[in-house]
């Protein structure tokens, strides 16, 4: 996953869009949701069917409690 | 005599490629779109003044390949649809059985609207080249 989030990352450089910060990926029978900085990427794996809103929202908070665990920033 | 084979012919399929880039790019903030083949040739685009078409293609094929074969060395099951979001925008990518199509959409891009839109048009080229995908009627059945 490390290396689609370098080609992911490249691409929305080279679009002009800035530096990768969140990523879904929808399968056949599930869906990856992803939350990144420069240093950490976290990514969370639902069934294909989850509500897009609900996943962000649960990618969200996890990503916010792991920064305030590892005494980083958000 | 075999049944017609449900393929749009040559520049049937050029008209077709055209259409669907075009009805993304309807869709309020969206500011470009392509359709690359899997090896990053470019079959239909329109960027941003700014934005060079051919590295970016070369990129989202590259991204589209890579998460196929991640998805296949991972023994998770293949990709569909895709979409990374940075500061000022986002990429959403569709793998479809000619390639992959991808979209550029500003910051506040409406994710669920083009999401829903980008999967109908990956069912339009399924149809065309396969069977169809379901879709929902409406984005907020996604």
């Amino acid at each position: 996953m490390t290396q689609v989030y370098r080609i992911a990352s490249a691409t929305l450089q080279r679009a002009g869009l800035g530096a990768l910060r969140r990523g879904i990926v929808q399968a056949a029978t599930e869906t990856l949701f992803f939350r990144s900085n420069d240093r950490l990427i976290l990514e969370l794996s639902f069934p294909h069917d989850v509500k897009i809103g609900f996943g962000l929202l649960e990618t969200d908070k996890l990503w916010t409690n792991s920064l305030r665990e590892l005494g980083m920033r958000a | 005599m075999s049944p017609e084979p449900n393929l749009p012919a040559g520049s049937a399929r050029a008209r077709a490629f055209r259409r669907i880039l075009a009805e993304m790019l309807k869709i309020d903030r969206v500011r470009g779109g392509l359709v690359v083949a899997a090896d990053g040739l470019i079959i239909a685009a329109s960027v941003p003044r700014g934005v060079a078409v051919e590295p970016l293609a070369a990129l989202a094929a590259t991204l589209g390949r890579e998460l196929e074969v991640g998805a296949d060395r991972l023994k998770r099951t293949p990709f569909q649809a895709a979409l990374f979001s940075a500061d000022n925008g986002t990429v959403f990518l569709g793998s479809s059985p000619v390639g992959f199509v991808v979209v550029l959409g500003d910051k506040e891009v409406n994710i669920g609207l083009v999401q829903w839109a980008l999967r109908k048009a990956l069912a339009t080229l399924e149809g065309a080249w396969g069977s169809p995908a379901d879709v929902p009627d409406r984005p907020e059945d996604m």
